[in-house]
């Protein structure tokens, strides 16, 4: 996983998931809706998964959320992310589409106050001039 | 080939259980089978079936070669990651009783701790599907690069959601674990582990620390299953066997119910065939990757009530001389992680009433389960007839 200056894992964009990629470039975070049940999908699928309609259009949704769940590392893996022990990883609850839960990274957050619940907003960090990550900080 | 009603287990094999073992996954394997043929009185030319639970060790073609079988009647191989081993019972007694095969053999061996898959040093990959993008595009990119991390998340959502002001239920389990690993004396525990110890050993996956954690281990334990009319006195009978999958099986982070899993649909199906309920058990080998995994089976089978695992954890009764002895080998928490292959052949000695220092007395019924894959399970009563 040599990812590069940013060195940790990078993402391997896909035909299916290369538009949230791509709208991250734009600091824009874009869910799968579904145009005949308006379910909000995640993770990236070919069809709706409530419906069954392979109608969806990729939509804006505010980067905003709320922790569900979340986990400090403490032990080395062996993976660059080794550099930055202790990190969170969290599970976020957007606040405009509440049916998704989405991984992500939280950043300028002591681990001792990190709660679930807490108030989270996006950070969008150029990881290479190609690709962009979603990341969290608590919401000040 | 004529069906047979029953599934009995007629012969068990395990190697020791160690932190480098200095042999291949393919001759652990091998030992720990032809140590099962021969506990079930038979050769290796008579088996007849081979299900092999999981994508790592050896495969059905190298047990085979290696036991110079001439031909297979039954074959299968699981995708199931824990759950595999229990799950590949289900096929055993399948092939059995419908007549497919006569002798199926169920192998698990790894050097899961010497070796080069170690899960807490790789990425949990996933090679089939879109599983692969999945681990890495929505999962890694994120930290989550190994399974401690993802058991975490469940562990601090359900302490939420069950107002937990501390861990100390799950040092409980680690401790009633590591007395009976002492007890058992086949695992990597050489000691009895105290309250203070867990809560005092170094964070890991936050909430979990050291001693929440499955001890990678090197080993085999191999199962032989066969069909009969009538079980004769003492057979150990397949009385209940079942499997359950989570909704958005490989999507963990999003799934909904977040907490939900295979294992209640696997152990309503075991149970249902079976015919008995949770409070007929004498024991019970639940899978324990994680500590935390104990208490919330204990709520998914149907032994405690929703939240009320705790209680039951913190009241030692699942210790050995407790409502419902769990884990008595000690477990993957103490025993060594062989991916639930020993807590099937746990069971089977306690229902032979061979299982020692940590024997339940007068086990007549088990239940087992497997729990892996993010969610995967499969649960089985074992019962002496």
């Amino acid at each position: 996983m040599g990812d590069g200056l940013y060195g940790r894992t990078l993402p391997q964009p896909t035909e299916l998931d290369g538009p949230y990629w791509d709208g991250l470039r734009r600091y824009e975070l874009l869910i799968q809706r579904c145009t005949d049940c308006q379910s909000y999908l995640w993770y990236p699928t070919e069809v709706c998964s409530r419906c069954q309609s392979f109608s969806m259009q990729w939509t804006p949704v505010a980067p905003t959320g709320e922790i569900y769940s979340f986990t400090t590392q403490y032990q080395r893996t062996g993976s660059k992310f080794d550099e930055d022990i202790p990190y969170t990883s969290v599970i976020v609850q957007l606040a405009e589409a509440s049916e998704v839960t989405m991984g992500g990274l939280l950043v300028e957050a002591d681990p001792d106050q990190v709660r679930v619940g807490l108030p989270v907003v996006g950070v969008f960090v150029d990881a290479t001039p190609e690709i962009t990550l979603l990341q969290f900080r608590p919401q000040t | 080939m004529v069906p047979s009603p029953t599934a009995i287990i007629v012969g068990i094999g395990e190697t020791e259980i160690s932190k480098d073992s200095g042999r291949s996954d393919v001759r652990l394997n091998l030992e720990a089978s032809l140590a099962a043929l021969s506990d079930g009185g038979i050769v290796a030319t008579d088996v007849d079936g081979i299900v092999v639970p999981a994508l790592v060790g050896a495969t059905a073609e190298d047990l085979m070669s290696a036991l110079g079988l001439a031909d297979l009647a039954y074959s299968a191989a699981i995708h199931m990651g824990g759950a595999g081993p229990l799950a590949a019972l289900a096929h055993a007694r399948l092939a059995v009783t419908s007549g497919a095969a006569q002798n199926v053999l169920v192998s698990f061996g790894q050097n899961g701790r010497s070796g080069s898959q170690r899960l807490g040093r790789r990425p949990p990959r996933l090679q089939i599907s879109s599983a692969t993008t999945y681990r890495r595009n929505y999962e890694a990119v994120h930290g989550f690069v190994v399974p401690a991390p993802f058991y975490a998340l469940w562990a601090q959502r359900y302490m939420y959601e069950n107002g937990w002001t501390s861990t100390e239920p799950l040092a409980h389990v680690a401790r009633i674990q590591s007395e009976h690993a002492v007890l058992n004396g086949l695992g990597l525990a050489d000691r009895a582990l105290t309250v203070e110890e867990h809560q005092t050993s170094r964070l890991i996956s936050s909430p979990f620390r050291l001693y929440d954690c499955s001890r990678e281990a090197d080993g085999a334990a191999a199962i032989l299953v066969r069909g009969v009319a009538n079980p004769q006195p003492g057979d150990v009978v397949i009385r209940g066997i079942g499997e359950g999958h989570p909704p958005q099986p490989d999507q963990p982070l999003a799934r909904r119910p977040f907490l939900g899993s295979g294992m209640p649909g696997a152990a309503r199906r075991a149970f249902d065939m079976a015919g008995c309920s949770p409070e007929d058990l004498d024991f019970a080998e639940l899978y324990d990757a994680f500590s935390f995994n104990v208490i919330w089976q204990l709520e998914q089978i149907g032994i405690c009530e929703p939240g009320a695992g705790a209680a039951f954890v913190l009241d030692s009764q699942i210790a050995l001389d407790g409502k419902l002895p769990v884990n008595t080998h000690g477990g993957l928490l103490a025993q060594g992680h062989l991916w639930g292959a020993a807590h099937i052949t746990e069971a089977v000695k306690q229902l032979r009433g061979t299982a020692g220092k940590a024997q339940v007395s007068g086990a007549r019924r088990g239940l087992v389960t497997g729990s892996g894959d993010f969610g995967d399970a499969s649960v089985a009563i074992l019962e002496v007839s």
